[in-house]
């Protein structure tokens, strides 16, 4: 290869920003329970003139990103706190914050926050219904908790007493069958079904499920 | 070998008579091979994924880049293979130099375009420094795929 | 052989093995058009179930309360234990529920999409090109 054309590939890259972070991607397991995930990125002003971040951008409204000050002298070091919110988010989350300086508003960075939200438990469906008129039979959610997962499924109630839940349990504390049965189906109404567990022992987590006449 | 060779260059002089060097360069030889063999590999048990990521460059319409996501990881694989057993090595360098400044250039120009960034929510992009360091290996690849060229010599 | 003849001969040998690998691979990507997710739909799609079609916005709250598709139902990740019981109410079985977000590149629909298939709604979509899919069909 020839070292003019070395030398000329070397060349066209662009001056890139001095903002040298210490990780530009982290991966976050979060907890039932937990509301959010937060991920901080550190980052020094390597260069020799200062830098102005000027805008930081999140690729989710559940995500925010805060910075105490814009303006950051040589030698300087901040640090960017992205809080995203787990609603009820389940699984493999990917978010991403761009990072714009006002020196190289061309060259913005990208900062991924990676989150494992994990999922206790598997309901499905997650609601059964019925028909005004329609026979009132038994319908039947299923509750499996997830392989491994140190959780135990206790006890399953209705909010309403004109909808019951009977519960078989297939392999008790693991997999629960709820058979769903209304009192009768003459007129609309809706239970929601609180589902009681044990995890985590200090904040233990309801699920819900709902049934509905309409 | 047939009698149109060209005579061997002064590195590849140099390096006949010094052991070491030849060692070096075998085992330059086979780094460059292994990194092919495992691109190849990692593109040909799923194109349809290459494919997608070819796609992010925006450099190709959708068929041209259906057929790159399996030839190139295909050629990539018989480079790595001609070089690891050191059979039809000066062509299978001719197509390192060719791949290695295809792929540089497709990630300058990806670096160069910035990004396109959609209502705040953009998916999967290529990011910048993403796209620094292998540009800065293939640039390292090219200068060690030049010595590998010079230094050719009788097999 | 000269360098360039052997180059030749990889060439027709990745050639073979790329053919081979098109011809065969399982994971193969489609030649014509990039691959579809059989859960998305194009606005087009949804004309022909008007009248059975629940729309479902995946956006927040508050873009849901500027402006909306008629008769859309608000489904976030953010609210969705306060929300989903409202969407029940709006919902019954044998719909089309479509789900949308801002834009193509928004994942939001995507992903409410299948939470609600894997919720019980069997039916459930979302829209490509999303809410600015929409803004675009209703201007002149």
């Amino acid at each position: 290869m020839r070292l003019s054309l070395l030398l000329s590939l070397f060349l066209a890259i662009p001056a890139f920003a001095q903002l040298k972070w210490d990780t530009m991607e982290q991966s976050l397991k979060s907890k039932p329970g937990d509301r959010e995930v937060v991920a901080t990125y550190r980052f020094t002003n390597t260069g020799t003139t200062p830098i102005t971040i000027d805008n930081v951008h999140t690729s989710c409204g559940c995500t925010t990103a805060a910075l105490s000050k814009n303006e950051y002298a040589p030698g300087e070091s901040g640090q960017i706190v992205a809080r995203m919110d787990i609603g009820s988010r389940t699984g493999h989350q990917e978010k991403s914050i761009l990072v714009t300086t006002k020196q190289n508003p061309k060259t913005p960075t990208i900062l991924r926050l990676i989150a494992d939200i994990p999922e206790p438990l598997v309901m499905k469906p997650t609601f059964v219904m019925w028909g005004v008129g329609e026979s009132p039979k038994s319908k039947t959610i299923d509750i499996k908790v997830t392989d491994g997962f140190p959780i135990k499924l206790l006890k399953v109630d209705s909010d309403n007493p004109d909808i019951k839940v009977d519960v078989s349990e297939v392999h008790p504390g693991v997999e629960l069958e709820v058979h769903v049965t209304p009192k009768d189906t003459s007129r609309p109404q809706m239970a929601t079904l609180l589902i009681r567990t044990d995890y985590p022992s200090d904040n233990p987590q309801t699920y819900y499920a709902f049934a509905k006449v309409k | 070998m047939e009698a149109a060779e060209p005579p061997m260059s002064t590195v590849a002089q140099s390096i006949a008579g010094r052991p070491i060097l030849r060692v070096a360069r075998l085992l330059l030889r086979v780094a460059i091979a292994a990194l092919f063999l495992f691109a190849a590999i990692t593109k040909l048990v799923d194109p349809n994924s290459f494919a997608e990521q070819i796609a992010n460059y925006q450099l190709t319409p959708w068929p041209a880049t259906a057929v790159l996501s399996v030839f190139l990881p295909a050629l990539e694989l018989c480079v790595g293979i001609s070089l690891l057993l050191g059979r039809w090595e000066s062509g299978a360098l001719v197509w390192v130099a060719i791949l290695l400044t295809i792929f540089s250039g497709a990630l300058l120009s990806a670096i160069v375009r910035g990004l396109s960034i959609d209502c705040g929510c953009f998916g999967r992009s290529i990011e910048n420094t993403g796209t620094l360091w292998p540009l800065i290996r293939n640039l390292v690849l090219l200068v060690v795929t030049g010595f590998l060229w010079f230094s050719r010599g009788k097999k | 052989m000269t360098a360039l003849r052997q180059a030749g001969l990889i060439l027709l040998i990745a050639v073979g093995l790329a053919g081979v690998t098109a011809a065969v691979h399982p994971k193969r990507p489609p030649f014509f058009a990039p691959p579809r997710d059989p859960n998305e739909v194009t606005l087009a799609q949804t004309k022909p179930w008007a009248g059975n079609i629940l729309w479902v916005d995946a956006r927040s709250e508050s873009e849901f309360a500027t402006e909306h598709i008629p008769d859309a139902v608000c489904l976030n990740f953010e609210n969705w234990n306060e929300q989903f019981p409202k969407f029940l109410d709006r919902y019954n079985p044998g719909q089309r529920v479509v789900v949308y977000c801002s834009a193509t590149s928004c994942q939001l629909s995507r992903e409410i999409a299948a939470k609600l298939k894997g919720s019980g709604v069997d039916d459930a979509y979302f829209l490509e090109g999303g809410w600015e899919a929409w803004k675009q069909q209703s201007r002149p």
